[in-house]
């Protein structure tokens, strides 16, 4: 039996296929299938942003929905998923090679193309960039640019460039923007009119009767996870069922004693949000691979993947948020995060349910929360260690701490015998340092390609001193973009 | 004209993405794809291959082992007989090919190999340099060590009044090209082969091709229009997957693509070499060096390729800019059943330039003084002291001149003592600052690369079509090479039509490397252009009967007399006449000479200068850094392209920064490369490089050779400019110890190997809190 097709817009043209599989990747449909070979492979594993392109889509607000235009990796983002979506690639900036677009004329004049390889893809980031933003200082720069590798230029022309670009041009004037009206009408279309791909449920009611029919399923959301094992490996999960276009997953409320945030909400969408009440977050939450994979990767796909080193573990455990799981007869559950991780990659989801949402409380008076990530490389980079604190002070006693940790366990794990340990205490300095070599009894880590166990050991105890010296004893840590002596 | 900015010749294309690589190329709707199967262990042999799995899966079309090889299954560029194409028994790395299934898409040919049962016995493996040199007393090595010696280390270094003995381990460095290897193998009739390769020496491809398929190399035909980065990656191991595509085409006589995946790419290939050095110095107490000892140590992996003249470069640039009268050098060049390391910008060179520098940072340590003030005494001279290792004469030393210039430029003096400063202040954060020099070694080693051809044809209507050997890997050689031929027309640059690099035009090419692509080309197209021009003037004064010193070629045409006639016109003219329009151009670097044996000759035409100063900050709690600013003043002679060579300063910097500081290669014990894709291997990001990033090229100063335009190389001496991170990072570290000890930090400088690094240097300073 035949699927319904997946239908989308790519550029100008109207598109309905019939993938082969729900694992061909937007890639490989447009080098292979449209032969539009600007896009380029530079990994596959959408760590490079070779194959950077931009993706519109629906998103449901208060007011109706918006169109919005965000960069993504084709490499795994699969085409199902982008049902009812405008999906740009680089062919449509020059409209197919006759004009060069801002963009385009700003990087060839300050020479950042050498091999040109990463190229278009870098072009694409700095799409989403001007589409996203009137103004940028170097920070958002760079934060823009974090998803894409350039092994030639040394990156200097290609940000000369974008602060150019954004002083000098109106993206308002920017073609894709003025249609965008039009666009969203035709996407609504879609969305109203066409019936969906049997592997993308409309809604909730649709995800929970597949789940019903099918034994053995494969819920996909980012798949900036799946779609690493689905390229290198060449692992596929049986039948996916991909909820990208499940409105009722990807909303924010905030209720009276909780934010309560969809399973398919995006690290990008994410940030938005939890920044008015817990401001620490924000410059964690951009050491979250690059905007692309922020803009693909939800909340949901996080917690489900339980990788020991899964960035927003270590914040929801000591935030105390819950879990809330529905089953496909709509029982819901509502569980502490904590308890939701079992062993490596394991945690107590049943076979027939599915993330719902995540309850984040809101902070307490005289709560202090830090967020610690610490990798080979700043940015773009997997967690070597990664590390929440959260803190409650009532007169310079400890009353309340939850320190929790990313990649010193087979789960994210709270370091509880310190934290007995400094329950009670005076708040001050030689406790911190004593507390700090306790950790040793909460944690044995282990050594793998990106740090050694004595390291992580050892970077444990010393965010947990830096953390003290830096919002208690007001002591300078390494900022971004740390300022050279004048 | 030349005042006009000429950009990449193919930035446009690049940017709306219609530059075509090979795997944009469209093929017959009948291509296939291979796909290589590899070990999956470092080192030991096949019992059993099983391949009853794929035999039965639709669209698997042929499957190729050492057995099915047509000729020599040998592809060691140096021929050794030591890189078999397949492995036939013995294992020698993880990853090393054993066989190549071929099929209708390449999604069946890799699911197809991935199916193959290959049963082995295991034998120990030998990773790195440190375990080969303690396995044996002589450890086995894959190609004959160098030795470089002068004066009487012995004697020099009792008799110097202070000595110092030490070690550093260097590590290696994926190239990551943003483009894997690829190739495409298209047969043509009475068994020719035409090879799309993206190679940084198509000449050798086509030498592999012709050899392991038996058949002579004018049947042949290699081309590559552009490569999405090569770095040295590309100059001898993109020979593995054009002479299997080849192998393959030429079995199911149907074009054949092989295109790896990145993390396969990075499995198979070569890469930097990394290195142990073991070094004693003799010195006096304003730290002037007397003697000298060094053995470099390589992990070469499991064959030579190209690690011999690597190695030997390595040790050329030991001595960096200073002159050492007694010095003995010697490289070990060591087997390990790791994949066989390449050529990668600097060839050696940084590897050899970090143990020089390495060693006068030390003696600075020791005597208590800035590492700058050890460099300044032990510069090169100008008249005297002024005789390499290798019993050269530098005729061109710029390096004191170039560190002064750059020293207060970049107010170095008052920003060390600001440094310190801080530094005595701040509790968690330390700075660090360094200027550190590059002097670097140009032409290729092996004295008969040094050649190259170009090709140039007018065709009646005015229009110009420019072909040379090297090849296009970003790094601006066709728009270099193009503004050359233009101005000696006097046409304009986009007159002049750029071509892909193909062997049945200009043959028997050196590979674009050892960053002599425009001396090498420009020169050999320079000459051919001048033909050219030279048979249009005395066509012109012949016609016009008129003196060759009345025409002239200008920016409106060819000045005849008082009469302009465009460059056009003239052209047909010419043709009518039978002129003939087409000429070969042909360069050998004069003067260069070189007695491997003896460790005696004149290896290179000339040096290529430059300095840096770096300013670092480093959190001493979590090993997390940032470069804050970076000064570069570097020597290009005088500049081909101003805005190209800034480009390859920058890049190669960063790319330096990334060798010593984020890009860390990982074996773990049983020999398998553990860092084999951009989620575990870290090249730099936009958010690495220098907060401040100054540039500068040194000005007013000609290349003393005539080189082409009296330009100088660019493509790697910039790369150890980095050097200057590494060295600022170190003194960031010993300011916990109040500098008195060097840190000895090995590379890469990782935030884990910092941090070690400084908890290390603590004890030395029980009295901090932190």
């Amino acid at each position: 039996m035949k699927s319904n097709p997946v239908i989308f817009y790519l550029n100008n043209e109207y598109i309905e296929c019939y993938p082969e599989t729900p694992y061909v990747s937007v890639l490989d449909f447009l080098r292979l299938d449209k032969e539009l070979t600007g896009t380029k492979e530079g990994c596959g594993e959408g760590d490079c942003g070779a194959c950077t392109v931009i993706l519109g889509s629906l998103k449901k607000r208060k007011s109706g929905f918006e169109l919005k235009y965000e960069s993504i990796n084709s490499c795994i983002k699969f085409l199902p998923s982008i049902h009812g979506c405008h999906l740009i690639s680089i062919e449509n900036l020059s409209e197919n090679g006759q004009f060069l677009h801002p963009i385009q004329q700003e990087v060839k004049k300050y020479n950042g193309v050498q091999c040109g390889f990463c190229t278009p893809g870098i072009v694409m980031s700095i799409y989403n960039l001007f589409l996203n933003h009137t103004s940028a200082n170097k920070n958002k720069i760079e934060q823009y640019l974090q998803g894409n590798l350039c092994r030639c230029t040394g990156y200097s022309p290609i940000i000369n460039a974008t602060k150019k670009i954004l002083k000098k041009y109106n993206r308002d004037k920017d073609n894709l923007l003025i249609a965008s009206k039009k666009m969203k009408n035709h996407l609504l279309e879609i969305r109203k009119k066409k019936p969906f791909p049997s592997e993308v449920p409309k809604n909730l009611t649709t995800l929970k009767n597949t789940i019903k029919e099918k034994k053995n399923f494969t819920i996909l959301s980012g798949t900036t996870d799946v779609g690493v094992s689905v390229n290198r490996d060449m692992v596929v999960p049986p039948n996916p069922i991909f909820i990208s276009q499940i409105d009722e997953l990807k909303h924010v409320k905030y209720r009276k004693n909780f934010i309560s945030i969809g399973s398919s909400v995006t690290y990008s969408e994410l940030g938005n949000e939890l920044e008015r009440f817990y401001p620490d977050i924000t410059k964690y939450l951009v050491r979250i691979g690059g905007e692309q994979i922020r803009n693909m990767g939800t909340i949901g796909g996080n917690l489900a993947t339980a990788s020991p080193i899964g960035d927003m573990l270590p914040p929801l455990i000591a935030l105390q948020s819950k879990l809330v799981l529905t089953d496909c007869d709509s029982r819901k559950r509502t569980i502490p995060i904590e308890n939701f991780f079992v062993k490596y990659r394991k945690t107590t989801l049943k076979k027939s349910e599915f993330i719902s949402s995540v309850e984040i409380p809101y902070p307490k008076t005289g709560s202090v929360f830090s967020n610690h990530k610490i990798s080979k490389r700043r940015d773009e980079d997997i967690s070597s260690v990664c590390a929440s604190f959260y803190l409650v002070l009532k007169r310079n006693y400890v009353e309340e701490i939850k320190l929790v940790f990313g990649g010193m366990d087979e789960v994210p794990k709270r370091a509880k015998y310190t934290e007995s340990f400094l329950k009670g205490k005076t708040w001050c300095q030689e406790e911190v340092l004593k507390a700090a070599d306790n950790l040793s009894k909460d944690f044995s880590p282990i050594s793998d390609a990106r740090a050694s166990k004595e390291y992580r050991a050892l970077i444990a105890k010393n965010l947990f001193k830096k953390f003290y010296l830096e919002k208690f004893e007001g002591r300078e840590g390494l900022k971004r973009n740390e300022q050279a002596l004048r | 004209m030349g005042e006009k900015l000429i950009v990449h010749d193919s930035a446009e294309k690049c940017l709306t993405g219609y530059a075509k690589y090979v795997d944009d190329i469209s093929l017959e709707k009948n291509a296939c794809h291979g796909y290589i199967g590899y070990s999956k262990i470092a080192h030991g042999y096949i019992k059993d291959i099983d391949f009853s799995a794929i035999k039965v899966i639709r669209g698997v079309l042929d499957i190729i082992t050492h057995n099915d090889l047509p000729a020599v299954n040998d592809i060691s560029p140096m021929n050794k007989g030591d890189e078999p194409i397949l492995v036939e028994k013995d294992i020698k790395y993880w990853g090393q090919p054993i066989f190549l299934i071929v099929a209708t898409t390449r999604e069946i040919a890799r699911r197809a190999s991935k199916l193959v049962k290959v049963k082995y016995k295991e034998l120990k493996p030998i990773v790195t340099a440190k375990q080969a040199k303690s396995r044996s007393e002589k450890p086995l090595l894959v190609t004959e060590p160098l030795t470089l010696q002068r004066g009487n280390f012995k004697k020099a270094f009792q008799e110097s009044p202070k000595k110092l003995t030490g070690e550093i381990e260097i590590g290696g460095q994926d190239h990551f090209y943003l483009e894997g290897h690829i190739a495409v193998a298209i047969p043509k009739e009475d068994g020719d082969m035409e090879i799309l390769s993206s190679t940084q020496h198509p000449s050798e491809v086509q030498h592999m091709v012709s050899k392991s398929l038996g058949r002579s190399s004018n049947c042949i035909t290699v081309n590559i229009r552009r490569m999405g980065g090569g770095f040295g990656g590309k100059e001898t191991q993109s020979n593995l997957f054009a002479v299997l595509a080849a192998i393959a085409a030429n079995r199911i006589q149907k074009t054949v693509k092989i295109r790896p995946d990145r993390d396969d790419d990075m499995i198979i290939t070569g890469k930097r070499h990394p290195f142990l050095a073991r070094y004693k110095v003799g010195f006096d107490i304003n730290g002037k060096i007397k003697a000298l000892k060094a053995v470099l140590s390589a992990q070469c992996g499991y064959s030579a390729d190209l690690s011999g003249p690597v190695t030997d470069r390595a040790l050329f640039h030991v001595d960096n800019c200073y002159f050492i009268p007694n010095i003995y050098l010697k490289s070990e060049p060591l087997f390990t059943t790791t994949v066989s390391n390449t050529a990668f910008r600097g060839f050696g060179g940084p590897q050899g330039i970090l143990v020089g520098e390495r060693i006068i940072e030390e003696i600075a340590y020791c005597l208590q003084k800035n590492p700058l003030e050890i460099r300044k005494i032990n510069l090169y001279g100008k008249n005297n002291r002024n005789i390499t290792p290798y019993h050269q004469k530098i005729k061109d030393n710029i390096s004191d001149k170039i560190i002064c210039k750059l020293e207060k430029d970049a107010k170095f003096k008052s920003r060390l003592q600001k440094v310190m400063s801080f530094n005595k202040k701040s509790q968690i954060l330390k700075k660090g600052i360094a200027l550190t020099p590059v002097k670097f070694g140009i032409s290729f080693t092996a004295t008969w690369y040094n050649q190259a051809g170009a090709l140039i044809n007018i065709y009646n209507d005015g229009s110009v079509s420019l072909n040379h050997g090297g090849t296009e890997m970003g790094q601006g050689l066709n728009t270099k090479v193009s503004s050359i031929v233009s101005e000696i027309f006097s046409i304009p640059f986009d007159k002049v039509k750029i071509t892909q690099t193909d062997t049945s035009k200009v043959p028997n090419t050196s590979a674009t490397a050892a960053s002599s692509g425009s001396d090498l080309n420009g020169k050999a197209a320079e000459n051919a252009a001048l033909v050219l021009r030279r048979r249009l003037i005395k066509f012109t004064s012949e016609y016009f009967k008129i003196a060759e010193k009345f025409i002239s070629f200008n920016q409106n045409g060819i000045l005849v007399g008082n009469k302009i006639i465009s460059f056009c016109d003239l052209v047909k003219l010419a043709y009518q006449n039978r002129v003939q329009l087409s000429a070969l151009g042909f360069y050998k670097t004069p003067n260069i000479h070189w007695d491997r044996k003896k460790g005696k000759g004149e290896p290179f035409y000339y040096f290529a200068y430059g300095a840096a100063v770096s300013e670092v900050s480093l959190d001493i709690l979590t090993g997390e850094f940032v470069i804050n600013r970076t000064d570069i003043l570097h020597d290009v002679g005088k500049t081909l392209n101003k805005s190209i060579d800034i480009g390859q300063i920058e890049g190669g910097f960063v790319q330096g920064v990334g060798w010593l500081t984020t890009e860390e290669l990982v074996w773990d014990n049983k020999g398998q490369l553990k860092t084999h894709a951009p989620s575990t291997y870290k090249i730099p990001l936009a958010s690495d490089i220098p907060e401040i990033f100054n540039v500068s090229l040194l000005e007013n100063s000609p290349n003393l050779r005539p080189t082409i335009k009296r330009s100088k190389a660019v493509g790697e001496p910039p790369f150890m400019l980095s050097l200057s991170v590494l060295e600022a990072l170190s003194m960031a570290v010993s300011s916990v110890a109040d500098y008195a000890v060097c840190p000895k930090l090995n590379t890469p400088a990782t935030p884990e190997n910092l941090l070690l690094t400084l908890e290390r240097l603590r004890n030395y300073n029980a009295t901090s809190l932190l």
